[in-house]
């Protein structure tokens, strides 16, 4: 369903577009150097195909922009966006570039700014804990330096391969290693920024004496109009450095991973445990969210929906397909990854204990890494948990079937204690490098979308998911969405349990036309549950589409977006598709999905 | 035999599944070791468009065979500045399973199939007419054989030496070759080789896009290769070793001979006891994984099978559909090759394995009028070693003992041939 229906080009006689292309062509060239501009088509095309593109134009690619142009400093970015300004065209920067708000959403009218040349760590403050960025530095490389210096950053669910600036500035931050790694907009300090005219502001601490340490002062915070819940996803302007802080990682240098791919088995260090917590239901999971926040144990805790777990255990989609099959993993609903990093032997003994107190007291179990002499007494607990729900006859059926397709071949390859370890080894490395997501979510259809994962607190959460998952079932009757289950929501807990987010995948077909018509009805019906059932601002509350229903419900935020945008962008030149567009109207196709959505609308039942 | 060469369109339902991730740009993330070697892929590395990634080619060649283009000689240049080394087709299917190396093969051969080849690429494929193989050295491939006093000839040979166009034809490599029988028949093995009569496997015709000529010479070589009676092929040159398991097949009946790399081989031999390196080599040395040796020295495994949707939108494939991904590669025998020798001490590049970062690519990508590109991603490889504190490289690859070679001068890193190395410390 393309959502940019009401995105018309821009006016434009031949003769004008054939002028407007070379004055833009000898200014951009002004601007970075003959070498980094393009105008070639096929070239262009490259930028145009997107992630989500089928939902916000209909096909697998967005606009093809006017030029694409690679700038390696501020100034030159100042440069192009000045140019833009002065020609008349918008433009649209991105850094890692994932995404359909990276791509051009109108004809004949876009330039493509590629911060890709920007990519270096400028630098590490150990001491201080902080990083300062340009924007082609991904969450994986940071991470991969911070480490070296017992230092750990936020990695967003899209992956390590994403930009951390992009994350902090302008997208989001969702993650599962929120509870000791925060969120990216939270984490963001010093930030340079290149506003919508071309002017180059430093916001905080960088403006007062070049030290990026802090984001609200001395000097202007305009933390709130910049960046706010989501970010302006390429709406006000472009970030050309930014500091993030890092958080202490008590682990090695480097993690020693063995293997070829994709059969990789990285090595859980010493002092630190990982592994699965498995309890009952809904409640005893909240219950022992919180238990846990609390106690402050935990450097990641994260819930994975049966259908993800199996997905990461599996190569390929037939294997996942036969795997899927086995009860057990099939009912392994409430469950939560985690991940201690003891600083000792004493710290890790101390964390663990108190876990287990607390899996105890909820009634849970435990699947835990390493050689604990009680590790098969919480495992038969988690089996114990598990039966609650889906019976001990589908709970011990399955053993044959998960010795045989999951760890028996483990067991040959690395011996009986590796072997059996397989499961947390992977949840460990998938959870640490931020490298399995794409296989956890797009492999199955070859894409997929998210919604409801509001921050807020973990019951918000939870009942964000209870909602997800009923108001999904009819979508997966309808053939819009892979049968994962209807519960698959993913998320977790943020700085110490403040605040939480569970998102409800929905993975599908992108080459399906019927997918590519109705999904959209799926994120439109669960973004109005959250407004009816009062679960918070879900994950997909933006643009201009979705701030006719958010605004009136939060405080008519948008008005205030609108204002800012204007103030800061009088000549409309920075993208403001994905971020507020006054001149928004639902058109044809979003109205037809409205109508489907209220024919087909699921009944959502909380049982408080 | 009609090919199996994929053609665009052949490849879009399962290509089309690209979400544009960028996770073709760099190593599987969990063997990242370094922010400063992260890039997977030496073209966008180099050229930092998205369109010379991986992905960014896919979709070049989506959009070519769905009419929203045409190729221009900038479009051109940007499907040849790349090596088709693989690392984006193996960092891809850590996660998925989309044929990025092959719509790279059809997007070139598209790309010839429209508007021919480049000037350069032009030249190689007149001297494949001329002479039978691509190189513009004079001489005859049997010329190391006469050299060497020894006679062409393959009857009664269970074992063929296939030596390839630039072992055979190019001095500086020679000596490589030259070690190897020595090596060899200082093991006490017989082979057979076939001199002057040795088709061309013309390998770089695939990779300019020339699919007839290929596949002209691809039936050549393998009725040689049939007519000889050997049931094992030895190949020195990992490019022939990849056409032999990758390629021809494709076009024709190779069944029932196995083709191995002579470091295989090698290894094979060292670990039976029949080859026992002695003289120490006191260095340390860093082994660098070639790409047509290592996560592209898979065999072709045919499917035409179908996409089928079970679970509402789970695709699978019907049969299950086998992919290449890299884990079956040659990264073990060459370094236990070098293990042997006393006194190395091994140091691993960050990048390394089916991850490794290429040399810089083959004759392809020379020829093109690319050079630089080669020179730059050679030196970057360099860098590379020095900051893993090598003080040689070892590779098996003529191609990039020769780019590496050339890129060393500014640190002092010699790189030298696993044969050479072995060959040396045997007293050779």
């Amino acid at each position: 369903m393309p959502i940019f229906e009401y995105a018309e080009a821009v006016e434009r006689s031949p003769e004008e577009l054939v002028r407007l292309e070379a004055d833009l062509l000898g200014a951009l060239r002004d601007a970075v150097g003959e070498r980094w501009v393009t105008m070639d088509p096929l070239i262009l095309d490259t930028y145009a195909w997107q992630y989500l593109a089928e939902m916000a134009s209909g096909s697998n690619y967005m606009e093809r922009p006017l030029a694409v142009v690679l700038p390696a400093t501020t100034a030159e970015v100042a440069a192009v966006v000045k140019a833009c300004n002065r020609l008349g065209c918008q433009y649209k920067a991105f850094s890692t570039g994932f995404g359909p708000w990276n791509g051009a959403t109108r004809p004949y009218q876009m330039v493509q700014i590629d911060l890709r040349r920007m990519d270096r760590i400028v630098e590490i403050d150990a001491r201080n804990m902080y990083a300062v960025v340009e924007p082609y530095v991904s969450g994986n490389q940071l991470q991969t330096e911070a480490m070296k210096v017992g230092l750990n950053t936020h990695i967003v669910g899209a992956g390590g391969q994403c930009s951390v600036l992009a994350s902090a500035t302008s997208v989001m931050g969702n993650s599962w290693d929120g509870i000791s790694t925060g969120y990216s907009g939270r984490n963001l300090l010093g930030v340079e920024w290149v506003t919508p005219t071309g002017e180059i502001a430093r916001l905080g601490s960088f403006e007062d004496d070049d030290r990026p340490f802090c984001g609200d002062g001395p000097g202007f915070s305009l933390r709130g109009a910049m960046r706010g819940h989501a970010g302006a996803f390429g709406g006000l302007g472009v970030f050309t450095r930014c500091a993030l802080k890092l958080y202490p990682w008590h682990g090695p240098a480097k993690l020693e991973v063995s293997g070829t791919s994709p059969d990789y088995m990285v090595e859980i260090p010493e002092h630190h445990a990982a592994g699965l917590i498995v309890v009952g239901n809904w409640h005893e999971m909240a219950e022992v969210g919180y238990r846990l926040c609390e106690a402050e144990i935990l450097d990641l805790l994260g819930r994975n929906a049966p259908a993800l777990v199996s997905a990461l255990l599996t190569v390929d989609n037939n294997e996942f397909a036969d795997l899927y099959e086995i009860p057990l993993l099939h009912e392994m609903y409430y469950a939560l990854t985690f991940i201690i990093a003891g600083q000792d032997e004493e710290d890790l003994r101390y964390k663990l204990e108190t876990l287990k107190q607390i899996a105890k007291e909820v009634g849970g179990g435990l699947l835990l890494s390493g050689n604990g002499r009680d590790k098969l007494y919480w495992a038969l607990r988690a089996l114990r948990a598990l039966a609650r729900k889906a019976g001990w006859k589908a709970v011990l059926g399955s053993l044959p079937a998960v010795w045989r397709q999951v760890l028996a071949k483990e067991v040959r390859k690395h011996g009986l204690g590796r072997g059996l370890d397989r499961v947390s080894h992977t949840m460990y490395g998938a959870a640490i490098r931020s490298g399995d997501n794409m296989k956890a979510a797009f492999r199955y259809g070859g894409s997929f979308h998210t919604s409801m994962g509001s921050l807020a607190s973990l019951d918000c959460a939870i009942r964000g998911a209870i909602a997800g998952e009923q108001i999904k079932k009819s979508f997966i009757e309808r053939g819009t969405i892979f049968d994962d289950g209807c519960d698959n929501a993913w998320g977790g807990v943020y700085e110490g349990g403040c605040f939480a987010h569970l998102e409800e995948l929905a993975m599908y077909d992108p080459r399906d036309p019927y997918c590519r018509e109705h999904l959209s009805d799926f994120i439109i019906e669960t973004n109005q549950a959250c407004i009816e059932h009062r679960l918070g601002m879900p994950i997909n509350a933006i643009g201009p589409p979705n701030h006719i229903a958010f605004s009136p419900a939060c405080m008519d935020y948008d008005r205030w977006q609108r204002e800012i945008k204007a103030a800061l962008d009088p000549a409309n030149a920075s993208d403001p598709s994905f971020y507020t567009d006054p001149s928004f109207q639902p058109g044809p196709s979003f109205q037809a999905a409205m109508a489907r959505v209220e024919k087909h609308r699921a009944k959502i039942v909380f049982d408080d | 035999m009609p090919h199996d060469h994929k053609s665009i369109e052949d490849l879009r339902p399962i290509d089309s599944k690209c979400v544009r991730c960028s996770l073709c740009k760099f190593p599987p993330l969990v063997t990242v070791e370094s922010a400063q070697f992260s890039s997977a892929c030496p073209s966008y590395h180099e050229y930092k468009l998205h369109s010379h990634s991986g992905g960014g080619r896919v979709v070049m060649a989506l959009s070519l065979g769905e009419g929203r283009a045409e190729v221009t000689d900038e479009a051109r240049d940007a499907f040849f500045q790349c090596t088709l080394c693989g690392a984006c087709d193996i960092a891809c299917k850590y996660s998925s399973d989309i044929e990025i190396l092959e719509m790279l093969y059809a997007l070139r051969a598209e790309s010839f199939r429209r508007v021919g080849p480049l000037p350069g690429h032009r030249r190689i494929l007149e001297r494949l007419d001329e002479v039978g193989h691509p190189r513009p050295e004079s001489g005859r491939k049997g010329d190391w054989l006469r050299e060497m006093g020894r006679d062409a000839g393959t009857e009664g040979r269970d074992l063929l030496l296939y030596v390839g166009d630039r072992y055979a034809l190019l001095p500086d490599a020679r000596k490589s070759l030259e070690n190897l029988v020595h090596l060899l028949e200082a093991a006490g093995v017989a082979f057979g080789a076939l001199g002057d009569d040795e088709p061309s496997t013309a390998r770089v015709a695939l990779d300019i896009g020339d699919l007839e000529r290929f596949d002209r010479h691809a039936e050549a070589v393998a009725r040689a290769v049939r007519e000889s009676g050997a049931t094992t092929v030895i190949c020195i040159d990992p490019h022939d070793l990849g056409a032999f398991r990758a390629h021809i097949p494709k076009v024709a009946d190779l069944d029932g001979i196995r083709f191995l790399h002579a470091v295989e081989l090698l290894d094979e031999l060292a670990s039976a006891g029949r080859l026992q390196p002695s003289k120490p080599l006191r260095k340390r040395v860093a082994y660098h994984d070639p790409c047509r040796l290592g996560r592209l020295s898979e065999s072709f495994k045919p499917w035409n099978g179908e996409l089928k949707k079970v679970k509402g939108q789970l695709v699978i494939y019907d049969p299950p559909r086998p992919v290449n991904r890299g884990s079956d590669g040659c990264y073990e025998p060459p370094r236990r090759l070098l293990r042997t020798i006393p006194g190395l001490e091994p140091v691993e590049f960050h990048r390394r394995r089916e991850g490794a970062f290429c040399c810089g690519g083959g004759d392809a990508v020379e020829a093109g009028g690319y050079g630089d590109f080669v020179a730059r991603t050679a030196a970057h490889r360099m860098e590379e070693a020095q900051a893993v504190g090598a003080e040689l490289v070892a590779t098996a690859c003529p191609r990039c003992e020769s780019n590496l070679a050339a890129a060393s001068s500014g640190h002092s890193i010699p790189v030298r041939n696993v044969i050479d190395l072995v060959a040396d410390s045997l007293g050779a």
